[in-house]
């Protein structure tokens, strides 16, 4: 009797453990490759990941760490990765040059990079920082961007000395006034600055004319084209984590934390990046939804980039984009109030 | 009988004139193009025959002509490298053979400094270059300073075996022949030593080229691996190949103003060869 049951419950326990892994198999796995290291400014990822949104979806993400918007590109493009996470400017020059991917969701609509100096620099507009030095990180998107903004201001290439400077060094080099200024994400350099005890000013490269789309989602062509119901999943998925980021910053924050344990920098620093530097930048006055550009600012994107970024003025814009793979109800971008 | 014999030095005449062409100094300069052309070629027809996008691997025929059309940029930015590796070239090659001299002499010396100055050189430059740049800035300084750091370990390892390759006894005969310090130094170890130092700078030629390449990745305003960032950011990938093959063709320039410099200073060596 007592050998009957124990029969019969390992028979069970087979039987579940055998469903349990024929359920795990059925999710399709992916890779998501981040423009950088991570940070508050991509944690609508992480955030749909620790609430379980791609699991819903039947998608088994892995999320990898980047070394810069173009090796992610490059990667995507390569067909390294199912998807990547990269500057939009990036992603349209390397489109431009034949790589064959597309952007399928535009995640970020303003351009949150600035120029940033101390306060008693006194740079307010471009034109303050010729005879300036200006840091800039080596192979950061940051670097056509403001060119861009130098040339939409008629200042010539050599007035304004721009440095190649390891980010890692670029708070230290303004704090002890080696450099005027520092081309970069706020969130890295102005938010830990005044964290210091020190008043940083920011130059929007957006009100300067540089406003085009900031970060988006990419992937391959051919990828797209063999599991377009997968990349829909994916980016629905994606999206309500971006949503997610501003009904709830504390809950993004500590999935960041929980995924990325070797992240030093404190709760209090990172929830300001997120609540001041990111999420009033996930869209803009004329965006439709999280993850859908509005037509304007491609026009902006296009004129911006032909214009002042180098980029080929035949490029077919609209080409480089679409929205198929977005979902029919897109997150509304309204802030809490 | 005759022809055979006619036909046979003929040939025989052709194969040594072949054989002096490869061998003299022509071949010196004719087999490296020859190779380099057929590795290009080969290149140009994989990227063609594997369809491989420009924006991962240019093939020759786009970055060599950028190489032309971009001279000027490019002549300009290797002008700003080769300055540094010069300047920390002469810096390294000072330093590197007076302590190469001194640990020789001084055992107390070699026992303290050496191990110091291999720990010191084995810590990747990777790790230096961002600190070089945090503590001098970005600029001459930083670069020359790690430049020069980098170029004096092989300058330095190989002066030590030149000075402690001269046979003693030859100390013993300069002695009894009344020669000074000085003498001594001039006629004896300098001389058996410089075949070691030459060596020396030979390798410290390519590492002087990439440390200031390094650098300039790191904390630059201008300079080949300023242009190689500044192009990757515009995903400009024929300048970045026509930036690195600059590079290439400056560590060859380096490496060819050593061993000509060599040839004047220790000309005895070229018929050991």
């Amino acid at each position: 009797m007592f050998s009957r049951r124990l029969a019969l419950a390992a028979l069970g326990a087979g039987a579940l453990a055998l469903a349990s892994a024929g359920t795990a198999s059925a999710a399709d796995k992916m890779t998501l490759t981040l423009n950088w290291l991570a940070q508050p400014f991509q944690s609508g990822f992480f955030l749909a990941k620790e609430k379980g949104y791609y699991d819903e979806v039947g998608i088994d993400l892995t999320i990898i760490e980047g070394k810069g918007s173009t090796s992610t590109a490059q990667i995507t493009a390569a067909g390294s990765t199912d998807v990547g996470f990269v500057s939009a400017a990036t992603a349209i020059s390397l489109i431009g040059k034949g790589a064959p991917i597309k952007i399928i969701a535009e995640t970020m609509h303003g351009n949150f990079q600035t120029v940033a100096s101390m306060e008693g620099s006194n740079i307010k507009e471009p034109k303050d920082l010729i005879g300036k030095s200006v840091a800039v990180c080596p192979g950061c998107a940051q670097l056509p961007m403001l060119k861009g903004m130098l040339a939409k201001a008629g200042i010539k290439e050599g007035e304004v000395n721009i440095q190649n400077v390891d980010q890692s060094a670029h708070i230290s080099m303004l704090e002890e006034g080696k450099i005027d200024a520092v081309a970069g994400d706020p969130n890295t350099i102005s938010i830990e600055v005044e964290e210091r005890g020190g008043k940083v000013r920011n130059m929007y490269f957006k009100d300067w004319g540089i406003g085009q789309i900031s970060y988006a989602v990419i992937a391959r062509n051919d990828k797209l084209e063999a599991n377009p119901d997968l990349y829909k999943r994916f980016v629905a998925a994606s999206l309500k984590g971006w949503r997610g980021i501003i009904d709830d910053p504390e809950a993004a924050i500590t999935a960041l934390q929980n995924q990325y344990k070797e992240i030093k920098l404190s709760r209090h620093i990172l929830l300001r990046q997120l609540k001041e530097g990111i999420i009033p930048f996930i869209c803009v006055e004329d965006s439709p939804g999280i993850g859908k550009a509005s037509d304007h600012l491609w026009d902006v994107t296009y004129e911006v980039m032909t214009n002042y970024m180098g980029l080929d003025a035949n490029i077919d814009i609209d080409a480089a984009h679409t929205h198929e793979f977005l979902p029919a109800d897109l997150p509304s971008c309204d802030l809490p109030s | 009988m005759v022809n055979v014999s006619a036909t046979m030095t003929a040939s025989t005449d052709q194969r040594s004139r072949v054989a002096s062409l490869l061998d003299g100094a022509s071949a010196k300069v004719i087999l490296p193009i020859l190779t380099m052309a057929l590795v290009l070629v080969a290149w140009e027809y994989f990227c063609i025959l594997l369809e491989i996008p420009p924006y991962l691997v240019p093939k020759p025929t786009e970055f060599l002509g950028r190489f032309y059309t971009d001279f000027a940029n490019i002549g300009y930015h290797m002008w700003a490298t080769s300055k540094v590796i010069l300047m920390a070239f002469v810096f390294a090659g000072i330093i590197g053979v007076t302590m190469g001299y001194m640990i020789v002499t001084f055992a107390t010396l070699e026992r303290g400094a050496y191990p110091l100055i291999v720990f010191l050189e084995i810590i990747p430059k990777t790790i230096t270059a961002p600190l070089f740049v945090a503590w001098f800035g970005v600029g001459l300084s930083s670069k020359l300073m790690l430049t020069t750091f980098i170029a004096f370990f092989p300058i330095l390892v190989n002066s030590i075996a030149g000075f402690r390759s001269i046979d003693p006894r030859l100390y013993h005969i300069s002695r009894s022949m009344g020669a000074n310090w000085s003498q001594t130094f001039r006629f004896i170890q300098y001389p058996a030593a410089l075949p070691y130092i030459f060596a020396g700078l030979k390798i410290a030629s390519v590492y002087a080229v990439t440390a200031s390449i390094v650098i300039e990745f790191v904390g630059s305003t201008e300079g080949l691996g300023y242009l190689i960032i500044e192009a990757m950011a515009f995903m400009d990938m024929e300048l970045m190949f026509a930036a690195i093959l600059a590079t290439a063709l400056t560590g060859l320039l380096f490496n060819l103003v050593v061993t000509s410099f060599e040839r004047l200073v220790i000309p005895w060596m070229q018929y050991r060869q």
